[in-house]
């Protein structure tokens, strides 16, 4: 049990990474495999159940004047979840999880897609600033069947639908259903293990402005971005439609050598089709792209409490644009991101386990627009320290963690001598959002303790990004509240 | 050790791999355009048309670019977004006092522009040269209604002023003034949604050289508050609809209903039409439409003017290069806002206005509107 908790704990610090799967855009922060391996579901056995049923009650909140254009002032994030695991006689292992979701944006610009993905910039928007009411539902179901002693294969599927309302005229209506199925296996003997996974995944977003009339005597001017400047602009006389849906696959490894050698990787490929207009669908443009990801973890006992556990991973994407009359390569985009570091774990007690990390990390950003002829390459370096603390005493549990992250830019370049109105407003700010030095500081508290012949969990995060030239700030607060019988 | 080392090599590697990109100057796929424009002259001879104003317009982007042709005939336009592009050439000679213009037209509508990889697209224009004959013209049309201020949606303050640009006496009697509907741009025939013609008998109403007359939607004050637009009291025709309820001037002459298809007035759209004087000599010969709008010759147009919200949307025209050769507004609607002629010289003390049969280079947006006079604007 202790050295399951000891991996938990290293995989928490460890895997808090960039987006490795277009998956994680949707915004929904629960699922039933963040915990396992690789996020393998064929892990779920019946020594890893946490409980046979919960109650959980979840609230995010993002705020701050650091941020890309495209985010809104202020986001509210509220779940009610109740997730539940059972054993069946037969060693067939369910787990499921059903969530509603209450959400709001405060003050976002433009945009009418739901969620901000500058990688590639194919949105719809119009000139209005105004706030997003979003309700919408996601459940999770995981069945987990052990083949042999060694072999266990298991299918994970999610689904969400929701719907959000932009409060201010044109009210766009955005309706998102998604659907995403993972069927992996794993094999498992003594103190390693391996497993595989594939994934395929739909995402589809269907955004609708109110329908235009003259009596309304408003006319927005409605935005079809694409690129990095000259969003085309309609003058409308009548409601606007788009389809955006996003299709995908991947495959993943993963492999544990005990004591020796963690190692895992991901490739995943991701492609949009985008349409306006309804029953007469207009093509607007298409992307693609591709995500590839690694990480190897070279284990060593230094001393009967404490290991040190050597990392790095490896995180690449590229995504392609595509004009939807020209038949030709419009947009470019690259991201780069390699991580090293040092893990230490120490057991000083029974119970008691501190972890300690420091890692440096290089990433780097390149976009280009290549219907305009604009690009621009920003590169930055990270050094980050952590610690985590555990403690188990008289069936309490406390986990308490601090992480300090510091990022510096480096030489930025910028091809920017075309640019037109959208660079100069929108663009601009985002490179100027990345390109700059700032500290991140992160914390986290959260106790476990008997209730009531129930098992109670309480706990929250707060992470604050700070520019190191500017006194702009932006905040990020996670409290959760769960019941577990 | 051993394995160590094995990834500190892996880790120095991958850093060294990992933070050595070259980063070049981004492909583009704009491009030159260059035009050469040729014409067929009057007396039938091949020629390259020198000092023609040229205007390429792209349809998605807005963009609006204008030049003229060289020595050779040659325009360039630098940097081009690929797109669909609208492309118009005009150049007139002569003098309208004289009566010898030449006008020399080219109009491509919605042609996709596309480099596909080159640094340069060559296109080469026929352009047609007619002569042209300015006499009675559209000097002023206020299509777009009053702002809100506080009344919404208030059109009923819409004029058409009329001018005699040439040396003679016209008679308005028996004309007609007529909007046009969308669709039939290649039609022999003008499909009118209203028709309404001058009264008279041939010499009642005469519009001297250098004259100006409005005709009203409703011939009364608009600029009192709520309204705060137009005063057109002193129009000389206005637009009466009897069996609608209109309002009715009794110092204006009422215009003759010859077709009116619907609405309580003859509103132009506050969006995008096409207006046109005509001298039909039955307006009813050719009937009506399946829809109800009357057919009018469009060889009978003596004179015409297209505006639009959008003016990148030249290939949404109504009516063609004989009529209109371009587009004029590009204002929205409900911006107390009109489109006027410009002034192109004085000949003996009297205005002669620009006249291409091109309204995107004969007018102008005004603010406010100016029922009865000319504003004095600078092209």
């Amino acid at each position: 049990m202790k050295k399951l908790i000891l991996l938990l704990t290293v995989m928490t610090v460890l895997f808090a990474q960039m987006p490795t799967s277009e998956y994680l855009y949707l915004d929904i922060h629960s699922n039933l495999t963040g915990k396992l391996p690789n996020g393998n579901p064929a892990y779920l056995e019946s020594k890893n159940i946490p409980y046979s049923y919960a109650f959980q009650y979840n609230y995010f909140d993002q705020r701050g004047d650091y941020r890309r254009p495209f985010d809104p002032e202020a986001k509210h994030y509220n779940d009610i979840e109740v997730s539940a695991y059972r054993e069946m006689d037969n060693g067939l292992l369910f787990a499921g999880r059903f969530a509603y979701r209450y959400e709001q944006r405060k003050n976002k610009l433009w945009l009418h897609n739901a969620e901000t993905n500058i990688n590639v910039p194919f949105y719809f928007a119009d000139s209005t600033i105004g706030g997003f009411d979003l309700n919408g539902i996601d459940w999770n179901i995981i069945f987990s069947y052990p083949l042999s002693k060694v072999t266990r294969i298991a299918v994970d599927i999610f689904y969400n639908v929701d719907e959000q309302f932009k409060t201010v005229f044109p009210k766009p209506n955005v309706k998102r259903n998604d659907f995403h199925i993972r069927p992996a296996v794993t094999f498992s003997g003594g103190k390693t293990s391996a497993g595989l996974m594939v994934s395929y995944f739909k995402f589809r977003e269907n955004i609708q402005t109110k329908k235009y009339s003259l009596e309304q005597g408003r006319s927005p001017i409605f935005m079809r971005i694409r690129g990095l400047d000259r969003s085309l602009l309609t003058y409308a006389e009548t409601s606007e439609e788009r389809l955006q849906t996003i299709t995908g696959y991947s495959f993943s490894g993963n492999i544990d050598l005990g004591d020796r050698l963690l190692a895992e990787m991901n490739h995943e490929n991701a492609s949009a089709g985008i349409v306006d207009g309804g029953s007469y669908p207009v093509d607007q443009g298409n992307w693609d792209m591709n995500r590839w990801y690694y990480r190897i973890d070279l284990r060593s006992m230094a001393t009967r409490y404490m290991d040190i556990n050597i990392f790095f991973k490896q995180h690449w994407d590229k995504a392609r644009g595509y004009h939807p009359d020209l038949n030709a390569l419009i947009y470019q985009y690259g991201y780069r991101n390699f991580r090293g570091g040092v893990n230490v774990p120490y057991s000083s007690l029974a119970g008691e386990t501190w972890t300690s990390t420091i890692a440096y990390g290089f990433e780097d950003i390149h976009r280009e627009d290549n219907l305009l002829g604009l690009a621009h390459y920003i590169p930055w370096t990270t050094f980050k320290v952590g610690i985590d603390y555990q403690l188990i005493r008289k069936g309490i549990e406390y986990s308490f963690d601090l992480n300090y992250n510091n990022i510096k830019i480096g030489e930025t370049l910028e091809y920017n001598d075309m640019a037109d109105w959208y660079y100069d407003t929108i663009t601009v700010n985002e490179i100027a959002y990345y390109a700059t030095d700032r500290e991140e500081i992160e914390g986290g508290l959260k106790i476990a303790f008997p209730f009531r012949g129930r098992r109670a969990a309480i706990s929250g995060t707060y992470k604050e990004v700070r520019p190191i030239n500017n006194d702009t700030r932006f905040h990020e607060t996670n409290m959760s509240v769960e019941l577990q019988f | 050790m051993k394995k160590y080392n094995l990834i500190l090599f892996i880790i120095i590697l991958t850093v060294v791999l990992s933070c050595t990109l070259d980063i070049a100057p981004p492909d583009t796929l704009r491009f030159l355009l260059k035009l050469n424009v040729t014409t067929k002259s009057i007396s039938g001879e091949d020629s390259t048309v020198i000092g023609a104003k040229t205007i390429i317009q792209s349809i998605n982007f807005g963009d609006y670019f204008e030049s003229y042709t060289d020595s050779n005939g040659i325009v360039q336009f630098p940097n081009i977004i690929p797109d669909r592009y609208n492309i118009q050439v005009t150049q007139r000679t002569g003098s309208i006092i004289e009566n010898n213009i030449e006008i020399t037209n080219a109009i491509i509508n919605d042609s996709l522009l596309n480099s596909a990889g080159h640094d340069t697209i060559n296109l080469h224009i026929n352009a047609v040269t007619e002569r042209y004959n300015s006499t009675l013209v559209l000097s002023e049309i206020y299509y777009t209604g009053a702002i809100a201020n506080p009344i919404p949606q208030y059109f009923h303050d819409q004029f058409t002023e009329i001018y005699n640009n040439s040396n003679l006496t016209i008679y308005l009697d028996s004309l007609l003034i007529v909007d046009v509907e969308y669709g039939f741009i290649d039609d022999t025939l003008i499909h009118a949604v209203h028709a309404y013609m001058f009264p008279g008998d041939g010499d009642d109403y005469p519009i001297e050289p250098g004259e100006l007359i409005v005709i009203a939607q409703d011939a009364i004050d608009h600029s009192p508050a709520p309204i705060r637009s137009v005063n057109l009291l002193d129009a000389e025709f206005e637009y009466y609809v009897a069996d609608k309820g209109d309002v009715d001037n009794p110092s204006s002459v009422n215009m003759i209903q010859i077709h009116h298809k619907y609405g309580v007035d003859f509103l132009y759209s506050v969006f995008n039409n096409a207006v046109l004087i005509m001298k039909v000599k039955d307006p009813y010969k050719y009937g009506y439409d399946e829809f109800n709008r009357i057919l009018l010759p469009k060889s009978d147009v003596i004179d015409g003017v297209e505006y639009r919200d959008n003016l990148s949307e030249l290939n949404m025209k109504r009516v063609d290069g004989s009529i209109d050769g371009g587009l004029t507004g590009g204002i929205p609607a409900y911006s107390s806002q009109s489109v006027e002629r410009y002034i192109d010289h004085y000949e003996g003390g009297r205005m002669i206005l620009m006249d291409n049969n091109n309204s995107s280079l004969d007018f102008h947006v005004n603010k406010p509107p100016t029922p009865g006079w000319v504003e004095e604007v600078s092209e």
